[in-house]
């Protein structure tokens, strides 16, 4: 990291908001002004009283002392309020570029990182990234400028009190820049050994029912106390090693008020200074202590920030390799059209040549072994990842050329995994967006989930990962967003769970609701779905083995289809998912 | 217990240390009480001018090493701090933790994990914390009585008049703390609410894609990151503000010596040593002052943090969880010997009117009575939430109930420590697995279990998994592992169950983990090669046609019982039950 990247980055983020940087430059300027002003005051007030000069000369002194004290501190809290201010402002704009941005990358980008991950670089760096800029500009500058001012004000006032400040403030900075980074490894250390202890204690407690039934607390509190040794050990080791820093910074700090108290004796002695210019001394060796911590501490925030602009930057210019086009889907059902297909996901070839047509309206089931290919072909239609080679086509158009969001609210897609956040039943169904009530009750009634609603609200939380729902609830909500959806065709990947009865029955009825004038298209893990289906298709390592309507098929002894209708449920329908 | 009481039992823990510390921090905090007095001297003699001043040397160099030597009290004190602080923390989290799984009689922890864990965290630190606050009491006293005594023995009457900013100081300070304390919270929430959302966004990115929902997402990205900036607005205002209060206090109390100083020094009653001693003193004491009206506010959320603990734990004796017995922190960890309760083999178990009431008034369970013969297969049916659950929880003694469970004939005291293996082992509805290997989590530290591991394997139907994954049974699962699908989780926790070889053994549904066609397998495997007691939770034919009593519920009664058949005949439930059911074959 370079300095002129640190500007760069700078003037990117605090553009916007130019004027109230400079307040806050007026702001800390005053603050530094004030601090190298007061220890002045009180040497005038000294030195008066060391010549008992008039009453009115301290009285002044001392209401200078007075005013000046308290604009100091408010010009401090009003620097620090404005700083974290402009902090915030800042980088939440970056965080929402950067989540808008992320939006738009392929899945492959997606499927190889973690919502930690993300979490780390839309949050992490760029949290720190804040405390760059609210420390590093609020805090640095204004303790490097004070630390100027002190230096200079002691070299005007006496050229032994300005050198012995001088190297005192040198040797300090380079004593504790060399121990700070002592307690750094330590500290990363220590949250993570207490992320592993609270951990264990998260998922023993999720688990008590199994522990205590099963018998195992003895078991489970033995396993606790590896934990409990590494938490111990980890944290006591990174708190020493903090000491050791704490103290002797602590002792050079001390050492500088010994040091400046043992000057000003000497100073004083020898008649080169005032008595109230020692106390001067005094006081200014206790002013760059703040400062002088500031610094050695926000160079490592530094370090730690430069870091995160470089990650940001660097997911900045990650692309998209799906272009959107500029054609807008109609409503209503729309023909799908595979021609000659080949698609692989990095190394791993799935479709080879795949061609077939679905009429507008028609629904086909896809059946086959796991691994084959049904999901990527439906990833395909929503437009996850474009095709290596062939088209495929939706209501006559090619998918390249179709605008993404058309293409995406033209697909409905109940997946196997329902995504549920962390809000509100209609906040999960909506994505947050702003959607009349009663669109939304009458979506849930469609699904029926209409008495369920009635009984819970929509503003109902939901917890995360659809906690406290059952897997049925969650599949019926997941449909009931394809309804608010409205979409031209559908594309339901079946759950491989077994749902309770009564869910199953619900199901059915939502199934058959939702398909009803829209181009369906179903992966099957049971036949018993794909029952109603207008078309057949079974797919095997990455081709299309048989199609064709399913009552042709049913009733020709040789299909496929019939064998599995007549084993019941044979090898083909895989239960688990890749 | 009253919070004096928790501290006075939390110092007993290592009183020897504790007296240690307290003696080190008392010199800590007490020497600027000696630093104000030498330099005042140093400045009282340097203003008398020659040959007066240099006399000033002895204090000046006097202070420089009591200065500088303080540090290694500092250095002593802390690091023996350190050791019984976190020995400490460790050992109240233990007690507690222990307790929930150890503890005999049924347990509902209140809270959701989550939530609870912070407990775990936040509340024993403030417990620690509070504890802290009595170390350093006595160098506060010392240093603040001490300094009050000297200003007041240089000038009564400005010392009388210093003390109203100072005591304000101490005020301000305990009413604001607490509401610094609650936005700090409120900003640690929402900076939670903010990277969850991050989190679940892109977990959930593909969802977000396929429904053109990335506009309204970002909207609400926009709306929690504005909430967190206010939160950390409002949180550094406050205590801004409150810093600026402390300071501007000592600031006032200078500028009142200042100026009430200013004619008794034209007279020549005050000096300037005089006033060093008050420079000195002012700032830490404003600081000192402060510090103690943040111990009055930390007093109480100490014992909210305590009443916290205690609602995690509500029927443990306050000695249990102030236990002082040791945490092995070093050494061999010692082999868990589980106790072998030499049992006494099922014959007959028998439930009578077992009832149970949800705290939110929710349908619990009403007067069900229930005979098992030894050999016998007993289904558990009806509707969703008709209890059937609840039921079998009950009776296992995970939730509290009413009535009485007999095994053999004997009343069972206390259900929850008495249905563990080898008596009964249960796989729950949805079970929990943990950060371990797979082979941990199933033997469960049973030495014996370990044993039968390939067997019990087998018998789940975990096999064809095991071979999917790379290290089989030595495969880590969970946080930092493989994540196992749920039919896998379940699947792995029937394993789990059927390791133990206990003589009940309770099932609440296993209908998600396996197919139609494996579960059969399963009851044929089981039935075949041991004799063995079940009672099983189900809706699913595979079970009820196995079945050699069906318990039929609804609404937390029973409605009806026996074999399948007459109930079929004569239960409208039962054939509604089965026909659905069908729907799944």
């Amino acid at each position: 990291m370079t300095a002129p990247s640190y500007r760069a980055t700078l003037s990117t983020y605090l553009r916007p908001h130019r004027g109230r940087v400079v307040v806050l430059a007026l702001l800390l300027l005053g603050s530094i002004g004030l601090q190298l002003t007061i220890p002045l005051i009180l040497r005038t007030f000294i030195d008066a009283a060391v010549a008992r000069s008039a009453v009115s000369g301290m009285i002044t002194a001392g209401v200078a002392y007075l005013i000046a004290g308290i604009l100091n501190q408010l010009l401090d809290a009003g620097a620090t309020y404005l700083g974290t201010d402009i902090g915030w402002s800042a980088t939440n704009r970056l965080r929402e570029e950067l989540s808008s941005h992320l939006f738009g990358l392929d899945m492959d980008f997606h499927n190889n990182t973690t919502p930690g991950e993300m979490i780390e670089r839309v949050d992490g760096d760029v949290t720190a990234l804040s405390e760059f800029i609210s420390r590093f500009v609020v805090r640095l500058i204004a303790a490097g400028v004070l630390l100027a001012g002190v230096i200079v004000v002691s070299w005007v006032e006496s050229p032994v009190m300005g050198s012995t400040i001088t190297i005192y403030v040198i040797l300090v900075i380079a004593l504790l820049a060399r121990l700070r980074n002592i307690a750094v490894a330590a500290a990363e250390e220590e949250r993570e050994t207490s992320a592993r202890l609270y951990g264990f204690i998260e998922e023993r407690l999720a688990g008590i029912d199994d522990i205590r039934a099963l018998g195992a607390g003895r078991f489970t509190m033995t396993r606790f106390v590896p934990v409990m040794r590494d938490f111990y050990t980890r944290t006591s080791t990174a708190w020493r090693k903090r000491l050791v820093v704490w103290v002797t910074a602590n002792t050079a700090f001390w050492a500088g008020d010994g040091l400046a108290l043992l000057t000003g004796v000497w100073l004083t002695v020898r008649g080169s200074i005032t008595v109230g210019t020692a106390f001067l001394i005094l006081q200014y060796v206790q002013l760059v202590r703040s400062p002088i911590e500031q610094m050695t501490q926000e160079l490592q925030e530094l370090q730690k920030a430069a870091g995160g602009i470089v990650r940001i930057d660097n997911l900045r210019r990650l692309e998209s390799s799906i272009a959107s086009g500029n054609v807008d889907l109609g409503p209503g059902p729309l023909a799908v059209e595979f021609d000659h297909v080949s698609f692989a996901y990095e190394d791993r070839g799935v479709l080879d040549d795949v061609s077939f047509m679905l009429s507008p309206g028609r629904s086909l089931g896809l059946l086959g072994r796991t691994g084959g290919g049904k999901t990527t072909i439906t990833r395909l239609i929503s437009r996850l990842y474009d095709p290596d080679r062939g088209t495929v086509s939706l209501g006559g158009v090619n998918l390249r050329q179709i605008r993404t969001e058309s293409l995406r609210k033209s697909v409905g897609v109940v997946t196997q995994d329902v995504q549920l956040f962390r809000a509100t039943v209609k906040d999960n169904l909506t994505f947050f967006d702003d959607r009349p009530d009663d669109e939304v009750v009458a979506a849930l009634e469609a699904v029926g989930l209409g008495a369920w609603i009635r009984d819970l609200g929509l503003d109902t939380q939901l917890g995360a990962g659809g906690q406290g729902l059952s897997a049925g609830e969650q599949q019926l909500l997941a449909f009931a967003r394809v309804f608010l959806q409205d979409p031209g065709i559908v594309i339901l990947d079946e759950p491989s769970s077994r749902l309770d009865p009564a869910t199953e029955l619900l199901l059915a009825t939502a199934t058959e609701r939702l398909f009803a004038g829209r181009t369906v298209l179903i992966i099957a893990h049971r036949l018993e779905t794909v029952r109603t289906a207008d078309e057949i298709m079974v797919v095997d390592a990455g081709r299309i083995v048989e199609h064709g309507r399913r009552q042709d098929l049913a009733a020709d002894p040789e299909s496929r289809y019939a064998s599995l209708l007549a084993t019941g449920r044979g090898g083909l329908l895989g239960d688990t998912r890749p | 217990m009253s919070t004096l009481r928790l501290v006075w039992e939390l110092i007993r823990y290592r009183p020897g240390r504790f007296s240690f510390c307290l003696l080190m921090w008392t010199l800590v905090h007490g020497s600027p009480l000696l630093f104000g007095i030498l330099i005042g001297m140093v400045f009282g003699r340097l203003s008398q001018g020659n040959p007066v001043a240099g006399t000033a040397w002895g204090p000046a160099i006097l202070f420089a090493v009591l200065a500088i030597g303080r540090n290694a009290i500092i250095w002593l004190g802390e690091r023996i701090w350190i050791k019984h602080w976190l020995e400490q923390a460790v050992q109240l989290r233990r007690n507690l933790l222990r307790w929930l799984l150890e503890a005999p009689g049924s347990r509902v922890v209140p809270l959701a994990p989550g939530e609870a864990v912070s407990t775990f965290r936040d509340d024993v630190d403030d417990l620690l914390e509070y504890m802290e606050n009595w170390v350093d009491m006595g160098g506060l006293v010392l240093f603040g009585v001490g300094a009050v005594l000297v200003m007041a023995g240089i000038d009564a009457q400005l010392t009388g008049l210093l003390l109203i900013p100072l005591l304000l100081t101490s005020i301000i300070t305990q009413s604001l703390s607490p509401q610094i304390r609650r936005r700090r919270r409120a900003m640690r929430s929402a900076t939670d609410a903010v990277t969850g959302f991050i989190g679940e966004t892109f977990s959930g990115v593909q969802a977000i894609k396929l429904a053109a929902a990335e506009g309204p997402m970002l909207a609400r990205l926009h709306h929690l990151n504005q909430a967190r900036h206010k939160a950390a607005l409002s949180d550094t205002f406050l205590t801004e503000l409150l810093r600026s209060i402390n300071r501007n206090m000592s600031t006032i109390a200078i500028a009142l010596v200042l100026l009430v100083a200013a004619s008794s020094i034209n007279r020549g009653e005050f000096t300037v040593g005089n006033l060093a001693v008050f420079l000195v003193y002012l700032p830490r004491l404003t600081d000192y002052m402060a510090f103690v009206g943040d111990i009055i506010a930390q007093h109480r959320r100490a014992g909210v943090a305590y009443e916290r603990v205690r609602g995690l734990a509500v029927d443990a004796p306050d000695l249990e969880l102030l236990d002082r017995t040791r945490v092995p922190l070093e050494g061999e960890i010692p082999e868990v010997v589980l106790p072998d309760i030499g049992i006494e083999p099922l014959r007959r178990l028998e439930v009578r009117g077992l009832s149970h009431w949800f705290p939110d008034g929710g349908e619990g369970l009403e007067g069900v009575d229930l005979v098992v013969e030894r050999g016998s297969f007993t289904v558990v049916t009806g509707k969703i939430g008709s209890g059937k659950s609840t039921l079998v929880r009950a009776l296992l003694g995970l939730v509290p109930a009413d009535g009485q469970v007999l095994w053999n004939g004997t009343p069972v005291d206390d259900p929850a420590s008495f249905f563990v293996p080898p008596r009964s082992a249960y796989t729950a509805q949805v079970p929990r697995l943990f950060s371990e290997s797979l082979a941990d989590n199933i033997a469960l530290g049973q030495r014996a279990a370990r044993e039968r591991l390939r067997e019990a394997v087998q018998l789940a139907v975990l096999d064809p998994d095991l071979e999917r994954l790379e290290l089989g049974m030595h495969t880590m699962i969970g946080a930092r592992g493989v994540k196992l699908s749920g039919g896998q989780v379940q699947r792995s926790a029937a394993a789990r169950m059927l390791a133990t070889e206990a003589e009940l053994l309770v099932f609440d549904d296993l209908s998600s983990a396996l197919d139609l066609h494996t579960e059969t397998e399963l009851w044929r495997r089981l039935l075949s090669q041991r004799e063995v007691t079940c009672i099983v939770v189900s809706h699913r034919r595979a079970a009820l046609q196995r079945a050699d009593q069906v318990l039929l519920l609804d609404r937390g009664r029973v409605v009806d019982r026996g074999r399948l058949g007459d109930l079929l005949e004569r239960s409208e439930l039962m054939r509604s039950l089965w026909a659905e059911a069908g729907e799944d074959s």
